[in-house]
């Protein structure tokens, strides 16, 4: 029996069907096995692989290869949407991904490029990112770094779960009754912007407080002990070491809210050119997701077109975004004990 | 001859965090330019009378002292204490070694920087001379500007005795400063202390007794809050005055 385990280079279910048709008297009688085995070519070495996997001797082993199936088949339904939509997009929009795409403003009758959507998205999330990021990760830092725990820091942890779960819709429809009517700003880049950072707030505050939380504490209180103030402290230290962390949540955010239509749709207008003021009509602004709502929606098979172009470039946008994130967290969480 | 002989004196310190009364009137006085090592078992409030000598309790929340703390004969916690200057004269390391995300030369460099040092030249001396005191300057002098979390365990904790010498402490606080490294490691730090208190006076907890034995010159036991036995090391090792540091010592508690 023992030279039936050198002979490692064929299937196992070769050495499987040798174990069972061999009786005792048998085994002895086996020719020694050839250290040398013939070079099994490819085909044929898949075949015994896939033999060896479905070889079933017990009920045990049957109802095993069955969970097996049963779960890389959910796999395969969880992760095929995915490829789907990337090559659904592919097919239909990938020819009209042209540079003309990305730097012409559309003309008569919406030929041409989406500049304006792609310009548009940018400065949303500038505004957005201007006024949400510095908001909520100071917020965080007071509630991490220098609030008691207590019913006021669960307060406002429940708060910014809530509002991390409200649909946008309902954002964007409290953007409109907000900054638009009653702050009285109008529709715009400005509202726009306010109401996506209404959506990257939570979502920053809570991953802002996550990072810091990860921070030892004698860290801190290494900086206390040589002298530091808090607020050095927190700055020079503890934000510092906490940054890869609040850096993935902020680009996670914005790759987030890049593709959000719901806020926009009665806060930031629309427009076929780049806004020229931050005030009144002349700052309504485009947007990648508005503008393939806004085509997706136009019968104009050209549109449909444009439309699954403009998506494609967004998902492209959106996913890099992710990399870039996905890697800094890595990077520098190698860097830190 | 200043008033006060002793740099650091404690006069009936009680302290508790909430509820919990964790020291119970400690009265004791650490000698100059020593090491003394507080041993105990976990838990009878041997870092919490470390951290109470450098004020690091009062950030816990719930944290109340009475008592006297003297450093240089001013009362630490009196309404004329300045708890920054105050930790500037009282170094700390701690048990993990906790160099801060930044390069070898930016962490010796946080304290003066903080204390108000600016000049270039004389930031590179204090670099040059801390990273000396800790034994660590031949190690370090080719890679001051790498990351201080890519140096090995007993590195990062000599650099972190390093960053606590950089402001010229005349106290030096430990709290189980080998503990977490490897037995080489721990020996060159152990011998570091003996050098150092010729210029600094060290208080350092341990629950090694051994390791007490081998560097402190004075000893305190520390049980369940109470300071059961204070004395120089020798007179501790050879013949404890009280039964439970006796079994302390030969490890029938700990």
């Amino acid at each position: 029996m023992g030279n039936e385990d050198q002979r490692s280079g064929v299937g196992c279910d070769q050495m499987v069907r040798d174990h069972a048709s061999a009786t005792s008297d048998e085994v002895s009688e086996t020719p020694p096995s050839t250290p040398e085995q013939p070079e099994i070519e490819g085909k044929r070495r898949l075949l015994l692989w896939v033999k060896a996997q479905l070889l079933v001797r017990t009920r045990r082993e049957l109802k095993d290869l069955l969970l097996k199936i049963v779960f890389a088949v959910a796999m395969l339904i969880v992760v095929l949407p995915f490829f789907l939509v990337v090559v659904h997009l592919a097919i239909v929009g990938l020819g009209g991904l042209t540079l003309d795409f990305f730097t012409t403003l559309p003309g008569p009758s919406l030929a041409g490029g989406i500049r304006n959507a792609l310009v548009g998205t940018i400065l949303l999330v500038l505004v957005a990112g201007g006024v949400g990021i510095p908001l909520s990760v100071l917020g965080a830092v007071y509630i991490n770094e220098y609030s008691r725990p207590g019913r006021i820091r669960n307060l406002v942890e429940f708060a910014s779960d809530v509002l991390a779960g409200i649909p946008s819709i309902v954002i964007g429809a409290f953007g409109f009754a907000f900054v638009v009517v009653f702050l009285g700003v109008g529709m715009g880049l400005v509202s726009g912007g306010l109401t996506l950072a209404f959506m990257m707030i939570p979502t920053v505050l809570r991953t802002t407080q996550e990072a810091l939380r990860q921070v030892p504490v004698s860290l801190r209180e290494a900086s206390l002990a040589l002298g530091a103030t808090k607020w050095t402290t927190t700055w020079r230290v503890t934000i510092r070491a906490a940054f890869p962390g609040i850096m993935t949540g902020v680009l996670l955010s914005i790759g987030r809210v890049m593709g959000e239509t719901a806020p926009l749709i009665f806060t930031s207008g629309n427009s076929l050119g780049v806004p020229t003021s931050i005030v009144g009509p002349a700052s309504w602004v485009a947007s990648l997701p508005y503008t393939i709502w806004a085509y997706v929606s136009d019968p104009r098979p050209y549109l449909q077109v444009k439309a699954h172009s403009t998506a494609l470039a967004l998902l492209i946008i959106v996913l890099a975004v992710d990399v870039v994130a996905n890697y800094v967290s890595r990077k520098v969480t190698r860097r830190l004990v | 001859m200043a008033a006060w002989k002793h740099q650091i004196e404690i006069y009936d310190l009680s302290t508790w965090f909430g509820p919990k009364q964790v020291l119970k009137g400690i009265t004791c006085h650490f000698s100059d330019n020593a090491v003394t090592a507080i041993m105990g078992p976990s838990g009878c409030g041997k870092s919490t009378l470390l951290r109470t000598i450098n004020r690091l309790n009062d950030i816990i929340g719930n944290f109340r002292m009475k008592g006297r703390v003297l450093l240089e004969g001013e009362d630490i916690y009196g309404p004329q204490a300045n708890v920054y200057e105050l930790r500037r004269k009282i170094g700390m390391v701690f048990q993990q070694p906790n160099p801060f995300p930044m390069s070898v030369r930016d962490n010796v460099k946080y304290g003066p920087r903080l204390h108000g040092v600016k000049d270039g030249n004389e930031l590179e001396r204090i670099v040059e001379t801390s990273l000396r005191r800790a034994a660590l300057w031949d190690e370090v002098k080719d890679c001051l500007d790498d990351p201080a979390p890519n140096l090995s365990g007993g590195q990062q904790q000599r650099l972190c005795i390093a960053r606590a010498l950089s402001v010229d402490p005349p106290v030096l606080l430990m709290d189980e400063p080998v503990s977490s490294l490897d037995p080489i490691s721990a020996a060159k730090i152990e011998n570091l202390i003996v050098q150092l208190k010729k210029d600094y006076t060290i208080i350092m907890v341990t629950h090694n007794v051994q390791q007490a034995f081998r560097v402190s010159d004075q000893a305190a036991f520390l049980y369940l809050g109470e300071l059961v036995e204070f004395d120089k090391t020798s007179r501790i090792a050879e013949a404890p005055a009280d039964e439970r540091t006796e079994a302390f010592i030969t490890g029938r508690i700990g």
